[in-house]
């Protein structure tokens, strides 16, 4: 009974730790130093060796498998729990707008934010094992953001800039997300970012957007 | 009671200045108005006919309703949606778009009838 619970929780965590992990700087870097001690094992274990190429053959072998498990354990323990994972993609998108998104970047639209057409296409995974969200949409620099429709069985408090739901019964959705520039903004700002954070359980960012 | 703008979107804040105007009060509301996904496809079911379609997949490309192989639209985001409503007789084109509505029509019956459906199936609690 408790193994099953284990099992149905289980996978969509890990998945969102996976897609949270493989997406970041430690991950990137530690894969191919990892891959690097492995080949360097490999040249120490060669035949006929002397002993003391024994040990740094073990050595080796135990750096590269630190390499690769150490930084996921420590970012399993800095941003646990993997309840929640946001993902985008631009919306509509000209061939510009993909190599932006390459570069971590998403163009806004100039104007007021209920009269513009969506940047963004916000993907959502949510764990199974809670029961509601709270994600809010928040803006640094002269940004405005909010999103075109509440997704499924959810709404959206304005005055909070807040998606909202009590009782998911989709844990995988998306929405178009609308980001606009103010039009009298003569420009300026070092900071111009849209960010969702989750407010309703672990009070952390899950997606920082920045903003052309 | 309707309240006219230029795009035909009636936002809540115009709503209340109107009500404002009316009753002398002291009404406020802030931000804008987020409709729930679901609601706007009621209100797409509820047109006479659907001319053209068009969704956002969750990867963000704009897919016509007949590209999407799995036959459920309903389960994507509306982007753009040409319908027709027909009242007493005559037919007006409307044109939904990422939350924006434009009554393609100069008759104010038909644009009257076309926005209390509007309200009736977007504001609907």
């Amino acid at each position: 009974m408790i193994w099953r619970k284990i099992l149905s929780f289980l996978p969509r965590k890990v998945k969102i730790f996976g897609k949270s992990y493989t997406n970041t700087l430690r991950f990137k870097l530690s894969s191919p130093l990892s891959s690097g001690f492995w080949m360097l094992s490999a040249v120490a274990g060669a035949p006929n060796k002397p002993d003391y190429l024994q040990t740094v053959e073990l050595v080796l072998i135990l750096v590269a498998l630190a390499t690769l498990f150490v930084p996921a354990i420590i970012f399993w323990y800095n941003n646990q729990p993997f309840h929640i994972y946001i993902d985008w993609d631009p919306a509509d998108p000209e061939p510009i707008d993909r190599r932006l998104k390459d570069k971590g970047l998403v163009d806004s639209e100039k104007g007021d934010v209920s009269e513009v057409d969506p940047s963004a296409i916000i993907r959502v995974y949510i764990d199974k094992s809670i029961s509601g969200y709270k994600l809010k949409i928040k803006s640094r620099g002269s940004i405005e953001a909010e999103p075109v429709y509440g997704p499924p069985n959810s709404t959206f408090n304005s005055d909070t800039n807040t998606l909202e739901c009590d009782e998911i019964k989709d844990w995988k959705f998306y929405f178009p997300l609308k980001i606009a520039e103010h039009e009298e903004y003569e420009g300026g700002d070092l900071e111009r970012l849209t960010e969702i954070k989750d407010v309703g359980q672990s009070g952390r960012t899950l997606l920082t957007l920045e903003v052309l | 009671m309707l309240v006219r703008t230029e795009r035909d979107r009636p936002k809540p804040s115009k709503i209340v200045s109107a009500i404002e105007e009316t009753l002398n009060g002291g009404f406020e509301i802030g931000g804008s108005f987020v409709p729930n996904q679901q609601k706007v496809w009621d209100f797409i079911d509820a047109a006479n006919k659907v001319i053209d379609l068009k969704v956002y997949t969750p990867h963000g490309e704009v897919k016509r309703a007949e590209e999407i192989a799995s036959g459920n639209v309903e389960q994507f985001s509306p982007k753009i949606a040409d319908i027709r409503f027909d009242h007493n007789g005559e037919s007006v084109e409307v044109e939904y778009r990422d939350n924006r509505l434009s009554i393609n029509s100069d008759n104010e019956e038909l644009r009257e009838y076309v926005i209390q459906i509007f309200e009736s199936t977007i504001f609907d609690a």
